[in-house]
């Protein structure tokens, strides 16, 4: 895995643990207004990431778009995180 | 249902070959205060609570210890994938090669394989949120032994996160306990 995959892959870890960590909150504090649109905006800069890294990369999650230059399944081809 | 996402909760990165510290973390993987018996609890607890977001609290902390489980599993995993023959037996692992190889397994640190006795669930939603409190103490103890007893940089900063989120998970369940007190004071007549 080169150093720039890795690294927007670190991005996508560090902001999934942010909404994670603001679901846990707002299970307990459903009615949070300033929770729920700081979790928004997380979501959307989340979604950004992921779909500029699935792109690049292919998918994280089974139902990930297949880039259009892949040769075969890359969901089947690419390596678990504890071979990372 | 579930959905898996092809990355760890945090990442993993182990600076030693150490099949004993491998054993150890076992604790958190098949122990009774460990991350599946965590997870299960949690799970199976969802379908006796009262209030919604008390079932959206267990589904999210469950769901997230196995996420957990996958990072110990992991750090094992790293731990003694290199080891030599002779490290297992000079570390008077052999019982523990004999059995599974180089293989995790579903144990604690001592052997002892995991029971469904180590899931407590009552179904009585104070009784059990009671209890959640102090399955996340006990988690959190346990990695502070294991933080004793390793000085492997990449090893202890997984425990710290892992530490850290056991905490957090103790604040949340407190609060739900708060909120299941004041839903019985409410519903019931005496």
């Amino acid at each position: 895995m080169s150093e720039e995959q890795f690294a927007m892959l670190m991005q996508i870890q560090a902001i999934g643990l942010t909404l994670g960590d603001l679901a846990l909150y707002m299970d307990t504090h459903p009615f949070d207004r300033l929770a729920m649109s700081h979790f928004n905006m997380t979501v959307a800069d989340y979604d950004n990431k992921m779909a500029q890294y699935e792109e690049k990369y292919g998918p994280l999650q089974q139902a990930g778009m297949i880039p259009e230059n892949s040769e075969g399944f890359p969901w089947a081809l690419t390596d678990f995180p504890w071979d990372w | 249902m579930w959905i898996y996402k092809k990355s760890l909760m945090y990442p993993v990165k182990v600076d030693s070959v150490n099949p004993t510290l491998a054993k150890m973390l076992l604790t958190a993987y098949g122990g009774a205060d460990g991350e599946l018996s965590a997870a299960l609890r949690y799970m199976n607890q969802r379908y006796c609570m009262p209030i919604v977001n008390i079932q959206a609290l267990l589904t999210d902390i469950a769901t997230e210890e196995l996420a957990h489980l996958e990072m110990i599993a992991t750090l094992a995993y790293k731990l003694s994938k290199d080891a030599t023959l002779e490290q297992w037996m000079d570390q008077g692992l052999t019982g523990t090669f004999v059995e599974h190889g180089q293989m995790i397994y579903y144990t604690d640190s001592t052997g002892v394989p995991w029971n469904a006795g180590y899931v407590q669930v009552k179904n009585d939603p104070i009784a059990d949120l009671t209890d959640d409190m102090a399955a996340e103490q006990k988690a959190r103890a346990s990695y502070n032994h294991l933080l004793d007893l390793t000085d492997d940089p990449g090893v202890m900063d997984a425990l710290r996160f892992l530490r850290e989120r056991e905490i957090v998970h103790f604040q949340r369940f407190g609060e739900a306990l708060v909120q299941a007190q004041e839903y019985f004071a409410c519903t019931n007549v005496f």
